[in-house]
């Protein structure tokens, strides 16, 4: 017990940290719109983009300086054909305006914390 | 890293090149100016990273009008945006380079630039005329590359007329100069 002693204590301080595990949000897109309008994750978290439409549909992101795209194979005419699912993990805290290359109309806004 | 995710960029990158050069050319030739070999008259603005399938643009516009541009939030008439195309660099563990948790440009692929002037567009039909913007693709090297810019890039392009023809670079001017 005696050896276990400084281990307990060491663990009732809260070291080691607990990991907090990296989260998927979803995000859907139905005809011509995402499911929400705004979306809230932690730094690290995959932002799951799922095109539940009949058409389809280039999804990016942008905040400030930095940008992204779901092209994920070599086709630059589409992100997601109906059915598709990606999900890109989200590192860069920042408040990302999200949208459709091919329908202008479609607006999110994600914001990502430190 | 798999053979197959190593060269999936490359293919891809290869894919755009020839897809694009396979369109019949552009019967007036595009007036752009070719950027290759003057990136110090231009800043870098924004770095677009496609996660996915591990490639990279680097977005530049013309000092003089990207001043202007943070002062007025429009881009000025001669704003010239470039954008270079890189893969990323391989991690070894099946992944690509981050630095930032931004891909780390590799092997440049391709150039394209985007480029308005005062009475520049009347060559193209107004249902597809990008106002007064015209288009141009350059090899990394700065060998033009012959592509119908009216298929290629004014299509989609045209789409966003009320942010002047940009997905974001018009945003990023008009966000900072409010």
């Amino acid at each position: 017990m005696r050896r276990l002693a400084p281990f307990l204590v060491l663990a009732l301080l809260g070291w080691p940290p607990l990991t907090t595990r990296a989260a998927d949000v979803a995000l859907t897109i139905d005809g011509q719109k995402f499911s929400a309008a705004t979306v809230r994750m932690k730094g690290g978290d995959r932002l799951v983009v799922e095109n539940r439409s009949q058409e389809n549909h280039f999804i990016y992101g942008h905040s400030g300086g930095y940008a992204f795209d779901y092209r994920a194979t070599e086709s630059n005419t589409a992100t997601h054909k109906p059915g598709e699912r990606y999900g890109i993990p989200m590192h860069v805290p920042g408040t990302y305006r999200l949208g459709c290359a091919l329908h202008p109309a479609m607006h999110a806004t994600v914001t990502v914390e430190e | 890293m798999t053979t197959r995710n190593w060269l999936a960029p490359l293919t891809t990158a290869g894919a755009l090149a020839t897809a694009l050069a396979a369109l019949a050319a552009d019967p007036v030739p595009s007036p752009v100016d070719n950027p290759v070999g003057k990136y110090d008259d231009y800043e870098m603005i924004i770095q677009v990273d496609v996660p996915l399938r591990g490639t990279l643009r680097h977005v530049y516009v013309d000092k003089v009008s990207a001043a202007e541009a943070r002062r007025t939030g429009q881009l000025p008439d001669g704003t010239k945006i470039v954008m270079r195309d890189f893969v990323g660099v391989p991690d070894g563990q099946g992944g690509w380079k981050t630095e930032n948790h931004r891909l780390v440009a590799g092997k440049p692929v391709v150039v394209l630039i985007q480029q308005k002037r005062k009475g520049w567009g009347t060559t193209h039909p107004p249902e597809i005329r990008n106002g007064e913007w015209e288009y141009g693709l350059f090899t990394p090297d700065g060998k033009p590359i012959p592509i119908n810019t009216e298929q290629a890039c004014m299509g989609c392009h045209k789409l966003v007329e009320k942010t002047d023809h940009t997905y974001i670079v018009h945003s990023y001017f008009a966000d900072r100069a409010r």
